[in-house]
């Protein structure tokens, strides 16, 4: 085999690595996409998080049902303490604030994000009222103790 | 939050259990979270020893001296 066979082979070898890796990169790569109503609620429907980008006031007016409340200008203190990988769904009034929200998601590096394309303008949904989404029972039994009572603290190593 | 939290752990040993839930991914916290619609963190909740959730729960920020109060209220 002569010298130059062996180089080109050599760079053959170097080009189908570089190839997979390229290709094993993009699949890990985020994914933001502008969506309409009927895909937020398909999203909903698999497990996604619904992420009201709006000011508490406008949400406890009304928001979509499941939907938590992270105000657009708080989202950077409290999205790092997210699953990463767990598919999101923001929105706001007009999709301004949303938009912003998901540039923001896909730099911190959440992997499937999704903005409400026109935002609430847009949505002939239903809507709920309220600052929680459902009434979490709190009477006895609420919370598995062990016989003795219980602090909680929800924290983020960040 | 962290220094004052194991402060007050050793301080309560025995009278009251301690979890501390850091980020997601545990299903336990995960799903306490959800249930009661955790939004910010630190949030801070107080139960009682059957179950029932006491008080409004703590978000943010905040001190010893309350947090002593919230668990000294516990039954």
């Amino acid at each position: 085999m002569n010298k130059k066979l062996i180089l080109w082979l050599a760079v053959a070898a170097i080009a189908v690595v570089v190839a997979v890796a390229l290709a094993v990169s993009s699949q890990s790569q985020s994914v933001r996409k502008d969506i309409a109503a009927a895909e937020l609620l398909q999203l909903q429907g698999s497990g996604a998080s619904i992420v009201d980008v709006r000011t508490p006031a406008e949400f406890e007016a009304g928001h979509i049902a499941s939907a938590i409340n992270v105000p657009v200008d708080q989202l950077q203190m409290v999205a790092p303490a997210w699953d990463k990988n767990r598919a999101i769904v923001v929105y706001c009034a007009t999709s301004a604030r949303s938009a912003e929200a998901a540039t923001y998601l896909v730099s911190a590096g959440f992997k499937k994000v999704y903005d409400l394309t026109g935002g609430l303008v847009m949505w002939t949904g239903e809507l709920v009222s309220g600052k929680a989404t459902t009434a979490a029972p709190s009477g006895a039994g609420a919370v598995k103790t062990d016989g003795k009572p219980l602090f909680i603290e929800f924290a983020t190593s960040t | 939050m962290k220094p004052l939290v194991e402060g007050l752990k050793s301080a309560y040993a025995g009278k009251v259990d301690f979890r501390v839930y850091v980020d997601s991914g545990d299903p336990v916290g995960d799903s306490l979270a959800q249930q009661f619609n955790v939004q910010y963190v630190p949030e801070f909740m107080f139960v009682n020893a059957d179950g029932s959730v006491s008080g409004e729960p703590i978000v943010g920020g905040t001190d010893e001296a309350t947090l002593k109060a919230r668990l000294d209220a516990l039954k």
